[in-house]
């Protein structure tokens, strides 16, 4: 279907690796007119191409209602990257959930894949029984490429910005630098990891805005599928990997991605593999009617001010502002940020001392530039909070094998009719709903949002885990000292506590590097 | 440009400049390749070929010259200059005609080679998850704020050695596709995406491997440039492409039967690699000590009691003397926690050690805890420990165990100032969230 041109008279003399062979003479007549793309398919060709453009098109194409209910509910005058992200990030087609293990992680989650395939045959068949006469496809092939590659582009730049914008794998904060190893899901030690250096985070941003953008346009639509594919292809694999979940929507760009470079797999593989001359035959349609040229190019160019430029100017605009969805921005207690040794802890007016396996008195405590405090007990169990979780098995989903069957698409994703999801959330809420800090990491960190009456010196703190939200503390401070709180007043459990914290000041091997250049070969 | 080999001659033109400029290049390379270093023979000669070890192997393929012990990048300055003076003193010299076309198809074979030995070590540490192993039990149960940022970035990987050996298999695959002519540019192009990568990683985290990664980077560039302007054409320009036009062919002489010779060597060579890299990892890897620990002592221990002179030191994370938790690995080594400062040993992630008390993967670029390899003596019942760390080397415990029941161990002895010691020790076994906690929702 992709069409190439070779010229097969150009088999040259096998040269001589040694001296030159005097005689030899230019042999190639380079062929000015090979433009034309193919005018007949074959019979098979058009029957994969019918099934290929319905299952291509359905993967191009949002067809969950609650994406839908979404767009229309959408505060148009207060439009926010988060709303961008959610409206490309996402929506491939998944009428069908498998509740199992391989369903959400295994080969079983991509079950709609086959389903949408089954559609596409049916479909295909179907079309193939209706339209006998048609000779070639060229204006829809090129045309379900240009969905395909808007799609892919699109949701390269915005899982790009993301990251360029280190908004997706935020700097470990204060409370799990102090924290073990192995007290964290795999998938938070992979979104750490690339937390940590947030260079090398912007770089990866970086390829994948890189290979959305060169998707944008017709001459380096090539380079940019390879790039999409071997990017969100490793994504894809990472998620596998680390259990994170969302492999299926990355697999089916990689998968968009190749359907577009595979245009120009042939001509490649003939030149480079061959050694063959030839020529890509590219297909594009003339717009000889003017309307219809003025309407592509304004859909063209509305889609790209919005997903690309617009997108850009509110990732600035929230990056300059504060506004990082996965971080709280009330700033904390003033110059506390640290971590602090619990110097002694009083129980309804008796001490206790530190033991580790202590379960109420406080092991230690982390302040952080925003209005969050944590402190460690062990032995109090408590619900972990998830995150990535619109393909992660939620509390209450039990592995019972069952196939769930819905019309209206990704109900667990964009919700089901007259769910609650997307209702506008409560601004006063942000930071306590904003429960990065614990998603995916151990228990032993409690971790409580604090509002501060600075005038009466008085924290109000509230559990951010959502089971244990009831979980409240008044507590009253002083600061005797830079480096020293004293909190007192009612915990969670309504006894009187009575706390000093001093502040630890010993290095954190992670913030300062100490290597020095090492010689490789000795 | 006849570098980029866009003629429709079989041969092709030679700008004097670009004659100039491959000739720097070969002499370049020869020196960044060729093994003209003493160093590398005295290393070779230093090899145990009865006991082969796969890490002596491993580094023959890492070669590049060092000149007058200088690091990094400087050695390339060093070639850089010896190249330009020889790329004049040919100028000056050497007056006859020559094919150029044949002298950059050798070159470039050679770094084909080069590039692909390299790679393709890489990649078997990697398909063999050796380079980076799972984590260790003290350095599971560490902060992560006590890591330098390499250790997180290899035990991120080492949590999932099925990513770590996929990771090695597209290296593998790459140095694969560098042996055949017509598969150079795939195999380069992949280098380029994935050790760009790893290079740019090594910047990130501060690795230590960046000068090596940027040589093979080079290579790789240098590689693609070949096919360059043919993709351009065709991609880009849409344009009609002409394919390469040089097609070496070997004859029935000499040439021919040297290139068999080279040919099957490196084959040979990458399987026994291969071999040997597989036999290593089966053999539970380099990075850590390979004498087994105290048997059955596997695991992770509160202190329960802590004595110091035969005084109680309560439970505390501040004070510096107290031991606060303990873990034997499977292997002879022992971590301790305590609240004393530590000097973090900052040595390169990715060298091999003979001596188990030298192999320091689980000690470096890491703090939190203090790490002691340990001789057992299973008659007197006592344990002889040494601090790992070279900044604490003077750290050493004479112990003496007795084990209350399978979780419980009592250490009493004393340490090389004769303190006396006595630690009480408890197994925890409690369920971990880097274990429990990848597929369901989870209440720990």
């Amino acid at each position: 279907m992709s069409q190439i041109i070779t010229n097969k008279e150009t088999n040259l003399d096998k040269i001589q690796v040694g001296p030159i062979k005097e005689d030899s003479k230019p042999i190639i007549e380079i062929e000015s007119d090979v433009k034309a793309s193919k005018s007949e398919w074959t019979n098979f060709e058009k029957i994969i191409f019918r099934i290929a453009f319905i299952f291509f098109g359905i993967f191009c194409i949002p067809w969950d209602a609650g994406f839908y209910r979404f767009l229309y509910n959408l505060d148009y005058a207060h439009i926010t990257y988060g709303n961008l992200t959610e409206i490309v990030a996402f929506f491939n087609p998944q009428f069908v959930n498998i509740f199992s293990e391989s369903g959400f992680f295994g080969w079983a989650s991509y079950i709609n894949f086959p389903f949408v395939l089954i559609i596409a045959i049916i479909g295909g068949l179907i079309w193939t029984a209706l339209d006998k006469n048609k000779k070639e496809y060229n204006i829809l092939y090129y045309w379900v490429r240009v969905l395909a590659r808007y799609r892919v582009a699109y949701a390269g730049i915005a899982w790009g910005y993301k990251k360029l914008f280190i908004m997706q794998m935020p700097f470990p904060n204060t409370g799990l630098q102090h924290t073990d190893f192995i007290d964290f899901f795999a998938k938070r030690l992979y979104w750490e990891s690339l937390g940590i250096a947030p260079y090398y985070e912007v770089f990866l941003g970086f390829a994948e805005f890189l290979a959305g953008f060169l998707l944008l346009f017709r001459k380096t639509t090539s380079i940019g599928a390879i790039m999409a594919f071997i990017v969100f292809g490793n994504i894809a694999i990472a998620n596998h990997s680390y259990d994170i979940g969302e492999q299926v929507p990355s697999a089916a760009m990689a998968m968009l991605a190749l359907f577009v470079f595979w245009f120009y797999l042939p001509g490649i593989y003939k030149l480079i593999v061959k050694q063959e001359n030839v020529q890509i035959a590219n297909f594009y349609p003339s717009f000889s009617v003017k309307w219809q040229n003025y309407a592509r190019l304004s859909v063209k160019y509305a889609f790209n001010f919005v997903f690309v430029i617009l997108f850009f100017g509110l990732e600035v605009y929230a990056f300059t502002h504060n506004d990082f969805y996965k971080i709280p921005n009330t700033p904390g207690l003033k110059d506390s940020k640290g971590y602090y040794n619990v110097t002694e802890f009083k129980l309804n007016g008796k001490i206790i001392p530190y033991s580790p396996n202590d379960s109420i008195r406080w092991h230690d405590v982390t302040f952080e530039d925003w209005s969050s405090l944590s402190f460690k007990v062990v032995n109090r169990p408590q619900q972990i909070q998830m995150f990535a979780a619109g393909s992660y098995p939620r509390l209450g989903e039990v592995y019972d094998g069952k196939w769930s069957i819905n019309w209206e698409g990704d109900i667990r994703r964009f919700g089901s009719e007259g769910s609650k999801k997307h209702k506008k959330r409560d601004p006063a809420k942000r930071d306590l709903n904003i429960n990065w800090e614990l998603s995916g990491v151990g228990n032993e960190r409690k971790w409580y949002h604090y509002k501060a009456d600075t005038v009466n010196q008085t924290l109000y703190l509230q559990n951010k885990n959502k089971v244990d939200r009831n979980q409240k503390q008044v507590l009253h401070y002083t600061r005797p000292s830079d480096s020293r709180i004293i909190l007192w007043g009612i915990n969670e459990f309504k006894d009187s506590i009575y706390v000093i914290l001093d502040k630890e000041n010993s290095i954190v091997p992670l913030l300062k590097d100490g290597r020095k250049p090492v010689p490789e070969f000795k | 440009m006849s570098f980029l080999n866009i003629s429709t001659n079989p041969s092709s033109e030679w700008k004097n400049y670009e004659k100039i400029a491959l000739r720097f290049f070969i002499l370049y390379f020869a020196i960044q390749i060729l093994p003209l270093d003493w160093k590398f023979y005295q290393e070779l000669f230093a090899i145990d070929w009865l006991h082969l070890n796969f890490y002596d192997l491993f580094n023959l393929t890492r070669y590049t010259p060092q000149f007058f012990s200088l690091t990094g990048y400087a050695n390339w300055g060093v070639a850089l200059l010896l190249a330009g003076a020889g790329t004049l003193a040919w100028a000056a010299t050497d007056h006859k005609e020559r094919n150029y076309d044949t002298l950059y198809y050798w070159l470039r074979v050679a770094l084909r080679y080069r590039l692909a030995i390299g790679i393709i070590a890489y990649g078997l540490i990697k398909l063999f998850p050796l380079q980076m192993p799972y984590p260790s039990l003290s350095n599971l149960h560490t902060n992560y704020g006590d890591f330098y940022p390499w250790k997180i970035y290899y035990h991120t990987i080492g949590i999932t050695l099925g990513y770590e050996s996929f990771l090695g298999a597209v290296e593998v695959l790459a140095g694969a596709l560098l042996f055949c002519r017509k598969t150079v540019t795939f195999g380069a192009g992949l280098i380029l995406g994935f050790t760009g990568n790893v290079l740019a990683a090594n910047f990130a985290y501060d690795i230590g491997e960046d000068v090596y990664g940027s040589f093979l980077l080079l290579i790789a560039i240098f590689l693609i440039v070949y096919d360059v302007s043919r993709l351009n054409s065709l991609l880009f320009s849409e344009k009609f492409t002409i394919a390469n036009t040089f097609h070496p062919s070997f004859g029935k002489n000499a040439l021919s039967k040297t290139r068999l010779v080279l040919r099957t060597a490196t084959v040979i060579f990458v399987v026994f690699l291969g071999f040997k890299t597989y036999s290593n990892y089966s053999d539970g890897g380099y990075k850590y000590p390979a004498t087994p620990g105290l048997k059955g002592a596997y695991g992770y221990y509160n202190v329960r009691e802590f004595k110091l002179n035969n005084q109680i030191i309560p439970y505390s994370n501040t004070n510096p003397d107290r031991w606060q938790n303990v873990v034997f690995e499977k292997w002879a080594t022992i971590s301790i926690k305590t609240a004393k400062p530590i000097t973090i040993d900052a040595s390169n992630p990715d060298v091999f050690h003979i001596n188990d008390k030298d192999r320091n993967y689980e000690s470096a670029g890491v703090g939190g805890r203090r790490y002691f390899s340990y001789q057992t003596d299973t008659i007197k019942n006592s344990l002889v420990l040494e601090n790992k760390n070279k900044h604490h080397n003077e750290e050493k415990f004479v112990l003496y165990f007795t084990r209350l029941n399978d979780s419980t161990i009592v250490l009493k002895g004393i340490n090389e100032r004769k303190d006396s010691i006595y630690a009480v020790l408890d197994k925890i076994n409690k369920k971990y969230l880097l274990f429990e906690g990848r597929r369901k929702p989870i209440k720990l």
